[in-house]
Order: C-alpha cells, then structure tokens, then sequence
C-alpha cells in the first residue's frame, strides 16, 4: 500500500516538472552554401520555471562543435561576439533570430539541404537535456517554422 | 520629407535651401557615421537619401582578386555601375541574409549593374571559397578577394571598417565590419551608401534615386 502511495506520488511530481520545464521551440538552421565552414541555427527557448535557467552547452552528432552567438548591426557596423552561458530569466524566453542570437554550427560533414533535420541538443544547469530535430531552410524572411520543438528530459 | 533639388522652390532663399541641407544632413550622418574622417563628406542639399555628392572619392590603385583569381583592378569598375557588399564566408547569420536580400532586389536594378561581396576575410576566403559561396547566393554576383595587405589598403580607401577579432582557443575569429553598401557610378566614383537596415524595397529605391541623380549630372 505504501509504495503505490508512492509510485503515485513520484507520478504526480513528475508530470508537474514536465509541465513546468525548460523548452525549446521552433529550431531552424539556415541552409548554407556547399562547404561553407559554418551553418546558422535559430530555436526560441522557453523558461517557465521560477529560476534562471541557463544554456550551458550545444551539441549535435553531426557537427563538430556548436556555439552560442550574437550578431549586432549598430551604426552601420555589424559584430559577432560568443555568449558562453546564455541565461534565461524565470518566466522568460530567448528568440534566436538573425541578426541576433544564434547557434554557431562548425565543422557539419555533409552539408544539409533544405528539408533536411539535424539533431541539436541542449544542455542546461542541472544536467537539464532538451533534444529537438532542426530542420533546414532558407530564410526568405518568412515566420519561424513550428517544428523542432522539444522539452526537457529529467535528468539522468 | 523629400526634397527635389530642382523645384524652384529651392531656387529662393537662402534660409529654405539651409534648412533643406540641414534635414539631409541629420538623415545621411546616420548614413555616413561610419566611414573615417579622411573622407570628406559633403552632405547633399539634394534631399537623396545616400547621396555623396559631390563624390568624396574616385576609386583607383587596388590590385585585388575575383573569384576565377583573375586581376579585379579599378577597369573592372568602369562602365557599369557596381553596388558593393561587404562580409566573409565564416559569417553564417547576417551575410547571407544580405546576400539573398541582394538576390532579391538586384531583379529591379538596370542591367548594366554588378552586385559585388568584397570579403573582408582575405586570409581565410580564397578565390575559391569565394566563387562557391557567391554562387549559391546569385551566379551572376562578383566575388572580391585578395591578400590582406591589398584588401586592407582597398577598405581603408573607401572608409570601410573591416577588424579582426582575437581568435578563440579553437583559433577562430570573427570580422567586425560595415554593413552599409556603398554605391560606385560607371566613373569610379563612389556616390552613395546605403544604410541599415535593408529591406529589397529601400536598396533598390536608393540605387534608383541616388543614380537618377548623378546621372542627371552627366
Ligand atoms: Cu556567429
């Protein structure tokens, strides 16, 4: 009796944290030229938990290494520095968009085609893991595509 | 607001023709904050957005490299008018963005005109890694390369700010630089800039404005 009370329990706790978790959303990376060095992606991540969540690293099998970047365009300059920790306020979110925050893709082996899914996954503080499948495309300044969403898995 | 430099209004007074310069003025320093102070800007009375006139500069003495690795010397400017775009190919978010817009837009450009993607990252953007990604984008845009020292004198020239960031442990950069366009007339001259943001709409109404312009000139 005792432990189906707790089974039932571990249940409801769990569906509370799902509810509530980290998510990233509308991933997308821009299709690039063939061979070119370096892909761009774009997710928008959701943090409805009631602290800062932050985005500790990006990863994906087929490429080599992925990085958070940020473009600016001020007085007709354009710039493009690293964030190494992107934090996300609690209750917040975080667009990637161009000419914004953007992951960073090196070293892909084949380059993909529009169409095409690559899988990127997350990490955030606390062993927090989101995988979602982003898909390629070319920007024709059109609204972010709604696949690629993913939330966040618990923690191994 | 817009200004037509030869309606008779702007023949009378004086005051009415400062004015005229002073609203331009306020809207091409926007425009031309970022080109260094050796070039002379000569705000327009003319009330074309962009406009440089008269030309702060002839463009000449560049020795530089397309993307078959043929000489893109100051002929290669001549005769045609050429909207210059500056970016490399480690620049994955805004240079293709400009790149399609330019795709885009260059449809509504007269014939005679070249769209060309000056690298600012001659030490990794080979003629070869420039045909490839310029051809993706548009087979018909000219792509500019060459060696550090000549591409650095050729931006110096013309104002355009082009810095290396500090590599990363990975031995990775980035290039700071302008995202205007610069406009050069079949003369060599450079007679515009047009400013961020861009939208197909606003590159190609400039190019249209500022060309009418100088080419009423003669
Ligand atoms: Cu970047």
């Amino acid at each position: 009796m005792r432990v189906i009370a707790a089974a039932a329990l571990a249940g409801a706790l769990t569906l509370a944290h799902a509810a509530g978790s980290v998510r990233v959303a509308e991933a997308w990376i821009e299709e690039g030229p063939p061979d070119v060095p370096v892909l761009a992606g774009y997710a928008t991540i959701h943090n409805p938990t009631a602290q800062t969540a932050r985005v500790l690293n990006v990863s994906s099998p087929r490429a080599e290494r992925i990085e958070i970047h940020r473009s600016e365009i001020t007085e007709n300059t354009v710039t493009m520095t690293r964030v190494d920790e992107l934090p996300i306020p609690p209750g917040g979110e975080i667009r990637f968009t161009p000419a914004g925050y953007h992951l960073m893709i090196y070293g892909v082996a084949q380059p993909p085609a529009a169409g095409e899914k690559l899988p990127v996954e997350f990490e955030f503080d606390g062993a927090r893991k989101v995988t979602v499948e982003a898909i390629v495309r070319r920007s024709e300044g059109s609204a972010g595509a709604v696949e690629g969403s993913g939330q966040v898995e618990d923690a191994p | 607001m817009r200004f037509r430099y030869n309606r008779p209004m702007l023949k009378s007074p004086f005051s009415l023709r400062l004015l005229a310069a002073a609203v331009v003025a306020l809207i091409v320093g926007a425009a031309a904050a970022w080109l260094t102070e050796n070039i002379e800007l000569t705000r327009s009375p003319q009330g074309t957005e962009g406009l440089l006139w008269p030309p702060p500069k002839t463009l000449e003495g560049f020795a530089l490299l397309d993307q078959a690795g043929a000489p893109f010397t100051p002929e290669r400017l001549e005769g045609k008018w050429s909207v210059l775009f500056f970016g490399f190919t480690h620049c994955p978010d805004i240079c293709p963005n400009t790149l399609r817009l330019l795709e885009k837009a260059s449809p509504a450009f007269p014939a005679d005109t070249q769209v060309v993607f000056v690298s600012v990252d001659p030490e990794r953007d080979t003629p070869e890694t420039v045909a490839q990604y310029v051809r993706y984008f548009d087979p018909t845009f000219l792509g500019v390369t060459g060696t550090p020292e000549s591409m650095a004198a050729f931006t110096r020239s013309l104002g355009v700010l082009s810095m290396r960031t500090e590599a990363d442990e990975h031995g990775n950069y980035s290039v700071d630089h302008s995202a205007a366009l610069l406009l050069v007339d079949p003369h060599r001259r450079l007679v515009g800039i047009i400013a961020q943001p861009l939208t197909e709409e606003s590159v190609s109404r400039h190019y249209l404005d500022i060309r009418r312009f100088v080419e009423h000139q003669g």
